[in-house]
């Protein structure tokens, strides 16, 4: 032990190691605990982004170039499908139309100004995505100037696809809603069960990329096909957000209560461009 | 001019990290398969090339350290990932160029085996802090992707970090020695 005390490159060796794991330790709960990132990581940040920015522009266009080879392919298919849906398309459209004006109309009289379904949206376009095997964390180029917040709702292709996990000013990092992280924010949700009654639970994800519908409130069925809501009990997303549908209902490693999988609504591999969603509610 | 071409390696570095960004997000689906997903690598790979190709220069393990504490804030907001396994990664090719012959395969074999070995440190990591749940198994197939991915983008890059290194080595005023 004293020779150990005595070998400097060794105690040398032994100090950066801890030296690692206190950074390591240390940043992992600022990440967690703040709201913002420290100045000096926002500026970087935003300067690399600058970088990425300039490279994705030429990167797009090639991926771009290709997914137009796929299209053109898939052409005929999807517009007989297209053509199926626009019949149906008006009489949703004037349905919707007399239920917001007749919402409208109550919430005047009620004198109620916003809910937690009242909510506004930003496009913004996706610069990067983490490079590693393990991580879901997508890098967009809106961020505190677009008045982009932490935990705001992400969609993407019709659905919830994840949250905003920090904000530069003028990049934000998303975490998708498939990320096994123990430590992230998970969205409260609810779906309508066989029998009528709503279900509170939240969100979860198994590794695999699977999510599941975890913490039901109740002990009714939901069938396979029903779809998933967020509820807008979370704090920060709003109500009535699509996550996805039911798939199958099983039981958990321990058998003692149903492990719902869902099917994300939104396209979570093909993240070109996202819409952050900012609701109206605070609190 | 003189000052730009001693940063040229850095600029190299930071255009590889921005690359690893933008082509993972374009080549996700490409590179997933199953339940597992292969990571790419180019950075890790650039930092590698240098080490082998400019091995006198000890500077290089320094640019490998900021180079992995910017790719870490950038990517994932904490710092131990790539700010750890870049000057580890560039201080192996320091030495492995010195004791194994200068052929390309015998390069291409210890870039494998270190980009191995940083999967391997980032998956452990990951699994330490939470972010995965990733079984060993599943680890084990992503990290062979991983590898098949790294082979075809060091056959594809070699040259460019090599010609980079040999003609602009970081913080070397080559100008010193032309007349």
């Amino acid at each position: 032990m004293k020779k150990f005390f005595q070998n400097r490159k060794m105690l040398s060796a032994l100090g950066t190691v801890v030296a690692f794991i206190i950074l390591l330790g240390s940043t992992v709960l600022l990440r967690n605990d703040l709201n913002s990132p420290l100045f000096i990581q926002s500026l970087g940040n935003d300067i690399v982004s600058v970088g990425s920015r300039i490279v994705s522009v030429p990167v797009g266009w090639l991926s771009g170039g290709i997914n137009n080879v796929d299209a053109i392919i898939n052409a005929v298919s999807e517009n007989d499908h297209l053509k199926r849906k626009v019949s149906e398309t008006a009489q949703v459209e004037a349905e919707n139309e007399a239920l917001k004006k007749e919402n409208a109309q109550l919430k005047s009289a009620a004198g109620v100004k916003s809910t937690l379904t009242t909510y506004s949206t930003t496009n913004a376009s996706v610069v990067s995505r983490s490079a590693d095997s393990w991580t879901e964390i997508l890098t967009i180029d809106k961020g505190k100037a677009s008045g982009l917040k932490k935990d705001m709702a992400v969609m993407s292709g019709g659905g919830v696809i994840g949250r905003i996990l920090e904000v530069d000013a003028v990049t934000s990092k998303v975490e998708l809603i498939t990320t096994t992280d123990d430590s992230a924010n998970r969205f409260a949700v609810q779906a309508t069960a066989s029998n009528g009654k709503t279900i509170h639970g939240i969100i979860t994800a198994e590794s695999g990329g699977t999510i599941t519908f975890t913490q039901a409130s109740s002990s009714s069925k939901l069938t396979k096909g029903t779809k998933v809501y967020t509820s807008g009990l979370g704090g920060t997303s709003p109500k009535g957000l699509l996550i996805g549908t039911v798939t199958n209902t099983t039981k958990d490693s321990f058998g003692l209560s149903d492990l719902i999988k869902i099917k994300p609504a939104g396209n979570l591999d093909d993240t070109s461009v996202v819409t952050v969603v900012k609701r109206s509610v605070t609190g | 001019m003189r000052i730009f071409k001693q940063w040229v390696v850095a600029i190299a570095l930071y255009v590889a990290m921005i690359l690893d960004g933008c082509l993972a997000a374009v080549l996700h689906q490409t590179m997933s398969y199953g339940n597992s997903r292969a990571s790419l690598l180019l950075l890790p790979i650039a930092v590698m090339v240098v080490a082998f190709e400019d091995d006198r220069n000890a500077k290089e393990v320094w640019l490998a350290l900021a180079a992995g504490v910017i790719a870490d804030l950038y990517f994932y907001g904490i710092i131990g990932v790539y700010a750890v396994g870049l000057p580890v990664m560039s201080a192996f090719g320091r030495w492995y160029s010195r004791v194994f012959p200068e052929l390309f395969i015998f390069r291409l074999i210890g870039l494998l085996l270190m980009t191995s070995a940083f999967s391997v440190y980032v998956w452990l990591i990951f699994r330490l802090i939470g972010w995965t749940h990733s079984s060993l198994g599943q680890a084990g197939m992503s990290i062979l992707y991983t590898a098949g991915w790294s082979a075809l983008l060091t056959v594809l890059t070699y040259w460019i970090w090599a010609k980079l290194a040999r003609n602009y080595p970081f913080l070397v005023d080559l100008d010193n020695y032309r007349y």
